[in-house]
C-alpha cells in the first residue's frame, strides 16, 4: 500500500484543490436579465447593485414595477439612490420590512463586484460584441 | 492510517476528475462550446464572493429545478411555469388574489419571405404585463403605424425592449413566427386582391 | 490484513464510480419546432381590415451603448469596503455621510429629522465603541438603531423634489396612456356614448392635474385607466386581426427591403459568431460577398429613383445572406 506521511498529502489535494480552480473560466456568466446599476455606486464607494429579474418575476408580474410603481425600461435610467427607497418609492415600495425584507440589509442588494459597469447582462447586443471578441 | 489514506485518495480524485473527464467525440454540436448554465453566484462574475450578504441570497439552481427547461437565456420556460401553475407571481402589489386583466387579441403580422407569419398573443403578455407598458411609448395602438424587423428586434428597440433583455431572445425563431397557415394565408389575400 | 484490502478495494470502487459521475455528457437541446401559437379555434371572428396603409416615418437604429461596455471592468475600483469581510460598521458609516438620505437630511430645515439624524450618529458612536470592545451583539444592535433612527429622519424631512418630479412624469405619462387606448376606442367603435363619457373625464384628470393636486390626479388617472382598458377588453376580446403587407409606394417597400437585408445581416453575425471556423467557411464567404454585391446595386439603383429595380435586387441580397446562414449550419426556411 502507498505509504504516504500525513502532511505532504494535505499539501498535495490542496494543490490539486488551487489548480482546479484555475481552469474556472474568468468569463462572465451570470443569469440572462440581472441588472446591474452602477450609477452612484462606484462614487460613493459602494459596492454596485445587482437586481436579478428571474427571482423577482417569480414572485410579481412585470406590470407591478414598471406601471405600478413607475420602473422605466432602462438599466440606470430610473436614477435610483437611497433617498428615494428609504421614502418608499421604487426598491423602497416592497423592500420596507412588510412585503420584502427592510433597506436595512445592505450587502444583499450592493452585492456587485468593484466597478462592474451599469448593463443588462446577456442581452442580445452584448451576446452579438462578446462572441465578435472572443472570435 | 487506511481511513487517512482512504481520505486523501478521495480528494486526489475527485479533485482530477474534471481533468481526467474524457469529452465525448460523438455529442450533439460539437463545434459549439457548450454554456454552463445557471452557475452558482459566486462563480457568475458578477456578484463579488467577498460579500458577506452572498450566503443569504438564493441561488438560481435552486429556483429553477422544477420549472419547465428552455434552451436560451435563464433556461426556464416561464411562461410555461405561468400556465402550469408552479409559479404564481401576484399581479397587484397588496391583493395577493387578485387575477389578472388579460386581453385575448391576437395580431398576425405577415412577413416577406418564407419564415412563418408572426402571430402576437396579447394574452400570454396581458397575463405580465399592463397595457401602459407598451403602449403608445413603444407600439402605436394602430394597425400599420408600427414597423418592426428583425434588425429592429436585435438593437433593442420594438419588441427587442423585452425580448433579448428580460424575455426569451431571437435564437427561438418558431415562438414568435408561429402561423402555420402562411399559403392559405397568401392564397386568400390573392383572392381578395382579384375581388377587388 | 484480508478486511482491509477488501475495504480498499470497496473504496476504490466507489471512488471510480464517484469519478465517473463527473463526467458530464451534453445533452443535444431540445427543438421547439413543434411549438406553436395559434389560437384560431377559439377565436371567433378573423378580420380582414380594410386596407389602408398608413405612411410610417423610418426610424434611424442607433448603436446602443450597452453594446460597446464589456461586462467587466478591467480595472476595478478596491476600498475598504469591498475587501473586509466585516464591513457593516462601514457600510452604516455611509448611510450616515455620504448617502443621498444622509444629504437630504442634513439640508432639512425640520428639527425633528435632525434630532433623530443626531440620535443616528450617536447610536454610530455606540456601535464604534462596541467594535473596539470586542462586543459584536451591541455593535449589530446599535448598527441597526443607527439605521433606523436615519429612516425616521427622512420621514420627518421635507418631501424631496425628485420625488414630486417622479410623480408629474408617472402622472403624464399615464395621460398618455389614456390618450392613445382613448384614440384606439374611438378607432374601433366610435358611435359609442362611452367615448364622451371618456373624453370628459380625461380633461377632468388635466383640469385636477393642472391645479397641482397630484395626488388626486393621480388616484383618478389610474381609475380613468381601468375602466377604458376593461372597456377595450370588452370589444376586442377573442379577436384575431391581420396586418398584411401593404405599401404605399416602392420607396416604402424598398425601405422594408433594406430593413429586412440588414436584420439578415445581424442575424448571420449572431448566429455565426458562435463559431468563427463555420463563419469563415468559403461557402458562407461567397455567399455574403454576393449579397454585398447586390446590396450595393441595390442602393445604387434607389439612389437612381429606380426602387422597383432596388427592391428586387435587395430580394436578391437577402437571399445571399439566407444561403449564407443555412451554410453554417443553422435551418432557416426560403
Amino acid at each position: 500500500m502507498i505509504k504516504i506521511k500525513n502532511s505532504s498529502a494535505l499539501l498535495l489535494s490542496t494543490a490539486l484543490l488551487a489548480g482546479t480552480t484555475l481552469f474556472n473560466s474568468s468569463e462572465v456568466n451570470a443569469e440572462f436579465g440581472d441588472i446591474v446599476i452602477n450609477n452612484y455606486s462606484d462614487k460613493a464607494g459602494m459596492r454596485p447593485v445587482i437586481f436579478p429579474h428571474w427571482f423577482h418575476r417569480i414572485r410579481f408580474r412585470c406590470k407591478i414595477c414598471h406601471s405600478d410603481l413607475g420602473f422605466e425600461f432602462k438599466a440606470g435610467g430610473n436614477k435610483i439612490n437611497m433617498l428615494k427607497i428609504i421614502s418608499g418609492k421604487y426598491c423602497g415600495a416592497c423592500h420596507n420590512g412588510k412585503i420584502a425584507w427592510s433597506v436595512e440589509n445592505c450587502n444583499l442588494c450592493h452585492s456587485a463586484k468593484a466597478g462592474t459597469p451599469t448593463q443588462v447582462h446577456k442581452n442580445t447586443l452584448q451576446t452579438l460584441v462578446r462572441d465578435k471578441k472572443q472570435n | 492510517m487506511n481511513t487517512k489514506i482512504n481520505i486523501i485518495l478521495f480528494l486526489i480524485l475527485c479533485h482530477l476528475s474534471p481533468v481526467i473527464a474524457i469529452e465525448n467525440p460523438n455529442r450533439f454540436n460539437r463545434l459549439f462550446t457548450p454554456e454552463v448554465t445557471n452557475p452558482p453566484l459566486e462563480e457568475d462574475g458578477i456578484h463579488d464572493p467577498a460579500n458577506g450578504g452572498i450566503v443569504t441570497l438564493q441561488q438560481p439552481e435552486s429556483a429553477f429545478k422544477k420549472l419547465d427547461k428552455a434552451t436560451s437565456g435563464n433556461h426556464v420556460n416561464w411562461v410555461k411555469a405561468l400556465e402550469s401553475e408552479k409559479i404564481s407571481p401576484r399581479f397587484d402589489l397588496n391583493d395577493p388574489t387578485m387575477k389578472p386583466m388579460a386581453l385575448d387579441l391576437n395580431i398576425v403580422r405577415e412577413v416577406k419571405g418564407s419564415m412563418p407569419n408572426v402571430i402576437y398573443p396579447h394574452k400570454q403578455h396581458t397575463l405580465w404585463l399592463d397595457c401602459s407598458n407598451c403602449h403608445p411609448a413603444i407600439f402605436i395602438p394602430q394597425k400599420g403605424a408600427n414597423q418592426i424587423s428583425m434588425a429592429e428586434i436585435i438593437m433593442g428597440q420594438k419588441c427587442g425592449v423585452c425580448h433579448g433583455r428580460v424575455a426569451f431572445g431571437v435564437t427561438e425563431c418558431l415562438r414568435c413566427h408561429s402561423d402555420k397557415n402562411k399559403e392559405d394565408f397568401e392564397k386568400t389575400n390573392l383572392a381578395q386582391e382579384s375581388n377587388e | 490484513m484480508p478486511g482491509s484490502f477488501s475495504l480498499h478495494i470497496s473504496s476504490v470502487i466507489l471512488y471510480l464510480s464517484i469519478a465517473a459521475c463527473s463526467f458530464q455528457p451534453i445533452l443535444p437541446e431540445s427543438t421547439e419546432a413543434n411549438e406553436t401559437r395559434t389560437n384560431k379555434k377559439e377565436n371567433t371572428q378573423i378580420e380582414y381590415e380594410p386596407q389602408k396603409p398608413v405612411r410610417v416615418e423610418i426610424v434611424e437604429i442607433q448603436t446602443m451603448n450597452m453594446a460597446e461596455k464589456p461586462a467587466i471592468n478591467k480595472k476595478p475600483v478596491k476600498n475598504e469596503i469591498q475587501t473586509s469581510s466585516d464591513n457593516t460598521l462601514l457600510l452604516v458609516e455611509k448611510l450616515l455621510s455620504v448617502s443621498s438620505a444622509a444629504k437630504h437630511v442634513q439640508s432639512s430645515q425640520n428639527p425633528l429629522a435632525k434630532q433623530h439624524y443626531d440620535q443616528a450618529k450617536q447610536y454610530l458612536q455606540q456601535a464604534h465603541q462596541a467594535q473596539t470592545k470586542g462586543d459584536k451583539f451591541t455593535r449589530d444592535k446599535t448598527i441597526s438603531l443607527a439605521k433606523m433612527a436615519l429612516f425616521k429622519a427622512v420621514q420627518f424631512a421635507d418631501k424631496p423634489t425628485e420625488l414630486e418630479e417622479k410623480q408629474k412624469k408617472d402622472i403624464q405619462n399615464r395621460i398618455k396612456n389614456i390618450t392613445a387606448l382613448l384614440d384606439a376606442y374611438h378607432r374601433i367603435s366610435p358611435n359609442s356614448e362611452k367615448n364622451t363619457l371618456f373624453k370628459q373625464k380625461l380633461n377632468d384628470v388635466q383640469r385636477i392635474f393642472k391645479n397641482k393636486q397630484l395626488d388626486l390626479a393621480e388616484k383618478k388617472a389610474q381609475q380613468l385607466f381601468v375602466d377604458i382598458k376593461l372597456a377595450l377588453i370588452d370589444l376586442r376580446n377573442g379577436q384575431t386581426l391581420v396586418h398584411s403587407l401593404n405599401f404605399a409606394n416602392p420607396a416604402d417597400e424598398y425601405h422594408y427591403e433594406i430593413n429586412r437585408n440588414n436584420s439578415h445581416k445581424m442575424l448571420l453575425e449572431l448566429f455565426g459568431n458562435q463559431n468563427a471556423k463555420l463563419v469563415s467557411n468559403s461557402k458562407v464567404q461567397t455567399h455574403i460577398e454576393q449579397a454585398i454585391k447586390l446590396r450595393n446595386q441595390a442602393e445604387q439603383s434607389a439612389m437612381e429613383n429606380a426602387y422597383q429595380q432596388g427592391i428586387k435586387l435587395l430580394e436578391k441580397s437577402t437571399k445571399q445572406y439566407i444561403r449564407a446562414i443555412q451554410a453554417t449550419g443553422v435551418y432557416v426556411p426560403g
